[in-house]
């Protein structure tokens, strides 16, 4: 490998880890606003990511998904989160089901399971962007996990974008990205699913005065 | 071409619908336009039947015998349901449940849903097969929470929030085959595309396949109501209006199921069929047994449907799991045979629910001297969704049963006896919470007589493919399920 | 090594070390008065107070042992024997026969050890409240540092800070390793918990209930309390000297010539009043965490710090 392929693969793997860092935050911090800004650094990281894989690859069509990730992961669909925040004027303070510590150790065993899992196909491909395959499947777990603990319908908003963020730089960082029209596809569920979730929080605030998840148990056996 | 106007057919009803302001026309337009993509997805069988593979727009739709069931299935169940959404939206709007303006978007977002449901099927490109069960969801979350009090709110929710969250972990499944598919093809545009992926599975990286394949069965598996990620499914199956339910229950479970088997199809033939076989039985069979009791002790008999529609969800995987010549078949064949049996069964529930006004089983009585047809036709339902001979289900789940035993591996002999005896208690269960229902005197502030002539027409209309599936299959649907066969065995 | 380097370096690096150590913190209190808008106090305060202080008597509790009176200059001397084992303006270590980073990490221990005990020495209330906080905080911070520099040493070679830092000069692409740059986030938290800075502690507060450090040396006076002073101002530099000579070693002088030495003592300046200013800002925005809340600040750490050793263990 040349000296400039290592260098840039080296960047990446530290604005990958610099993601997981955001997640972690995401995980940790108590309040809305922090998670929400926490979201859109993790974005941002992204598509700086993206635009270098663009770049050193000079493939067209990774240029296109970055200009279409910047405007909407981090600038249209942070706002319009926050503009939810504002609308629905819920406390900021977020309560977990479990606290600090623990959920910080859970998060520290997912991502080792993260690495442990994916060491042999790192190894495979030969360490080139090494974090990036683990770091992915940590985001999207971390994701997964702070929609469990977190009792906000925003958090859990919030838990499923960093699960696709995960999966999104799993499939930039392995092949990059997808064929533009998946990937355009990809894009609009995303965009879709995160104003009807909007809506709902606020409906749900309309009707049950709160946008904790607890209070959405009417209905079981 | 002939593809592209299949799913222009929805998209254009879709889009009239939103235009026209009374209910008395758009619901016309509504029955016409599924009416006219049902028959249009008639003449398309005809052509997958004669050259078997049909493929349009630059090979970005592809066609064989397993996506024509699928569609066929989806046109069918969508014209029966949009006949009886007309007779159902419009007694509710008479008793001044919503506005009228509310069904302009009914009618959209019902027949947007149908549209997603036929790109699933016909995608050539798995991304886009991606897209596209995403966007059933998104399309469906508010018909889901149509009614928008707080149950309905909260299965929106936990509908949107928990689809989203499988269909994501899908996602990593599709990513891990296109990685793996472009180190063997190279080509990235066509690295996705399910006709090229069938040639060189065989070369595919084997620990990377079995990951995605496990990734994409937690995923479509959350949407296909397999068991344990079938939470979502009982509350908005029960809070969504009874048409979407059928819709829920018949078509969209089978388009996600539709989503795995391709999969599977695809980690058969990189890796045997084992691997993805043995967790197909095991999920299906946990469905299969996750449901029985929830059905035993059921208060909410739109509940109970739901939680039938996991068990056989999971006897269709079984099928496929086994798979074995019956095994598919039946499975393929069961695939129809549910979704025809509990789309009517819904409709039966939603006229039970116009009547009655209730969803709970215990406050219910009568139903045959009140509804009388709906009552008939609920009781052939039931039968013939319990697997009782001589209906169609009982055909269906015998083929895959039999598959089963005679497999010759001990773990799916003793699936097919654990599905035996879950089928039996499934049976005493519905018997015993439906039947209360139907019998006994009435109280007698219901008044008699059924609510709609298009809710008994759609009804009729669907148990006519019960009935004649019962007493044989139609060469053209014969033929389909032995191409689905040759597909999942040249794997 | 030639004569220069036994007898020059120690002497220049003892000099840097131990004089420059009060102004760095009479620096750190100058900007941060500036934050608050004040004027503050000169920024060689320390230097006067150390000079009016070891000018005056000690007082010594009548029931303080022989422990009470060693401490001070167990503190000094340990301070002073890892000045030596640091590299400061070359990556030439005095002491780099003698040992390495694990070496660092005790004598640290070894005098904070025995400022607990002292605190505990005159039976007094506040004594043994700040002892007790401090030896929790530090086992909690500990592990955290332990892993991160094994991270460092891991990803250089060794576990000599000396060679650490020409390893990790020779390779411009060694230090573009993720696994570090966790390890130095880490590291950084450890250090704001080692040198009692906010918000773990409050080096400012006399007020009981918030007391950590301060706590522990409250019952100290005259000469006694000069040198503990004098030596926690150089252990922040020490540990200031430790992240940046480790993670921006370039300008370090591999040699000892005269004009490579100025150079490098420039650029020392530089980055350690950069870091500085960092305390500063991290200073001035935050708040004192509770105590309670201190662990998991200090647990985030850990958790990095692990992170930081797996993934470079994974990834390599």
């Amino acid at each position: 490998m040349t000296e400039q392929v290592i260098v840039s693969s080296r960047t990446i793997d530290i604005l990958a880890v610099l993601m997981l860092m955001m997640t972690i935050v995401l995980v940790g911090t108590s309040r809305l606003r922090t998670s929400i800004w926490a979201y859109a650094i993790r974005s941002f990281l992204l598509t700086w990511v993206s635009g270098l894989i663009a770049y050193f690859s000079g493939i067209h069509h990774i240029f296109i998904a970055t200009g279409i990730s910047l405007a909407l992961k981090v600038i249209v669909i942070p706002g319009f989160l926050f503009y939810i925040v504002n609308k629905t004027k819920v406390k900021t303070e977020v309560e977990s089901v479990i606290n600090y510590t623990l959920s910080l150790l859970i998060s520290c065993g997912l991502i080792l399971i993260a690495y442990y899992s994916m060491q042999s196909i790192i190894k495979f491909e030969n360490a080139f962007m090494g974090h990036c395959l683990p770091v992915s499947l940590a985001i999207t777990l971390l994701g997964f996990f702070v929609m469990i603990i977190r009792k906000k319908a925003i958090t859990q908003i919030l838990g499923l974008l960093a699960m696709e963020d995960g999966l999104f730089f799993a499939a930039l960082s392995t092949s990059y990205g997808m064929p533009l029209i998946v990937e355009l596809g990809v894009f609009f569920d995303i965009l879709v699913s995160v104003i009807i979730m909007g809506i709902y929080v606020y409906r749900i605030k309309e009707t049950f005065d709160s946008i904790d998840t607890d209070s959405l148990r009417e209905l079981k056996e | 071409m002939e593809i592209l106007t299949l799913l222009i057919i929805p998209v254009i009803t879709a889009t009239a619908c939103v235009f026209i302001k009374k209910h008395s026309i758009s619901k016309y337009v509504s029955i016409a336009g599924s009416f006219i993509a049902f028959v249009y997805n008639i003449f398309l069988n005809y052509n997958v039947y004669t050259y078997h593979t049909l493929s349009g727009l630059n090979s970005f739709f592809y066609l064989d015998a397993l996506s024509i069931l699928s569609t066929q299935i989806v046109t069918l169940v969508g014209f029966a349901a949009a006949l009886y959404s007309a007779g159902y939206m419009e007694a509710e709007l008479h008793e001044g449940v919503f506005r009228e303006k509310k069904l302009r978007w009914y009618y959209f977002l019902f027949h947007m849903f149908i549209f997603t449901m036929l790109l699933v099927c016909v995608s050539n490109n798995l991304g886009i097969m991606w897209v596209a069960i995403e966007a059933t969801t998104l399309a469906t979350t508010f018909l889901v929470g149509f009614y928008n009090k707080k149950p309905h709110q909260e299965a929106a929710w936990k509908y949107i929030i928990i689809c989203t969250v499988g269909i994501t972990l899908a996602l990593f499944g599709v990513i891990l085959t296109y990685h793996s598919a472009k180190g063997v093809i190279g080509e990235i545009g066509y690295a996705l595309n399910w006709s090229e992926l069938i040639t060189v599975a065989d070369k595919f990286e084997p620990h990377l396949i079995r990951l995605a394949f496990l990734f994409i069965l937690i995923g479509y598996g959350t949407k296909a109501g397999l068991a344990p990620m079938h939470t979502w499914l009982p509350d908005a199956h029960s809070q969504a209006p009874s048409p979407i339910s059928a819709l829920f229950s018949g078509v969209l479970l089978n388009c996600s199921l539709y989503g795995i088997i391709r999969f599977h199809i695809l980690t058969s033939k990189c890796i045997g069929p084992d691997y993805s076989g043995t967790l197909l039985m095991i999920f299906g069979l946990i469905s299969v047994l996750v449901s029985v009791p929830f059905i035993l002790i059921q208060k909410d008999y739109k509940r109970l449907l739901a939680f039938s529609s996991i068990e056989h969800i999971g006897i269709i995987a079984l099928g496929f799991g086994f798979g074995g010549m019956y095994g598919v078949y039946g499975a393929g064949l069961h695939a129809f045979n549910h979704a025809v049996v509990k789309s009517l069964l819904f409709f039966c529930s939603g006229n039970l629910f116009l009547k009655y006004k209730t969803r709970e089983i215990e406050n219910i009585k009568g139903a045959i001297k009140t509804i009388p047809i709906t009552a008939v036709i609920s009781i052939i339902a039931i039968f013939a969704i319990t697997g009782t001979p001589p209906f169609n289900i009982f055909v269906s789940e015998f083929m895959v049963l039999a598959d089963g035993f005679s497999s010759g591996s001990v773990l799916s002999i003793v699936f097919s006896s654990l599905l035996v005896i879950g089928i039996v208690l499934i049976f005493i269960g519905f018997i015993n919470n439906m039947f209360k229902m139907i019998f006994g005197s009435p109280t007698t502030d219901i008044p008699r007589g059924e609510v709609s002539k298009f809710t008994i027409a759609a009804m009729l209309f669907l148990l006519f493919f019960v009935l004649v599936v019962s007493i044989y299959v139609p060469p053209v649907l014969n033929e389909i399920l032995h191409n689905i066969y040759d597909i999942v065995r040249n794997a | 090594m030639s004569l220069t380097s036994n007898i020059v370096l120690p002497i220049l690096q003892l000099i840097v070390i131990v004089g420059l150590a009060p102004l760095v913190k009479g620096f750190i209190n100058k900007i941060e008065a500036r934050f608050q808008c004040r004027r503050g106090p000169s920024i060689f305060q320390p230097y006067y107070n150390l000079i009016k202080l070891l000018r005056k008597d000690a007082v010594v509790s009548e029931t303080a042992s022989w422990i009470f009176r060693a401490t001070p200059y167990v503190a000094f001397v340990s301070i002073l024997i890892i000045a030596l084992l640091v590299p400061v303006l070359s990556s030439c270590v005095p002491l780099n026969f003698t040992g390495d980073v694990i070496l660092i990490i005790y004598l640290f221990a070894l005098g904070r050890f025995f400022l607990a005990l002292s605190s505990l020495d005159t039976a007094s209330a506040f004594g043994g409240m700040g002892g007790s906080r401090e030896m929790m905080i530090s086992s909690m911070a500990e592990p955290a540092m332990m892993l991160s520099v094994f991270t460092v040493s891991l990803a250089a070679g060794s576990t000599n800070l000396g060679n650490i830092t020409s390893a990790f000069l020779d390779s411009s692409t060694l230090l573009l390793n993720p696994s570090l740059f966790l390890a130095f986030a880490a590291l950084c938290i450890v250090i704001i918990a080692e040198t009692g800075r906010i918000p773990i502690d409050n080096p400012h507060t006399h007020l009981e209930l918030t007391m950590i450090h301060e706590g522990m040396v409250l019952e100290f006076s005259g000469r006694y309390l000069a040198l503990i002073e004098w030596a926690s101002s150089m252990k922040l530099l020490i540990l200031l000297t430790i992240l940046v000579n480790t993670f921006l070693p370039w300008g370090a002088a591999s040699g000892l010539t005269f004009s490579g030495l100025i150079i490098s003592f420039a650029l020392y300046v530089v980055k350690i009043g950069f870091f500085a200013f960092l305390i500063v800002i991290l200073e001035s925005s935050f708040a004192k965490l509770r105590l309670f809340r201190i662990p998991n600040l200090l647990g985030t750490a850990f958790i990095l710090s692990v992170l930081a050793i797996i993934s470079l263990y994974v990834v390599g």
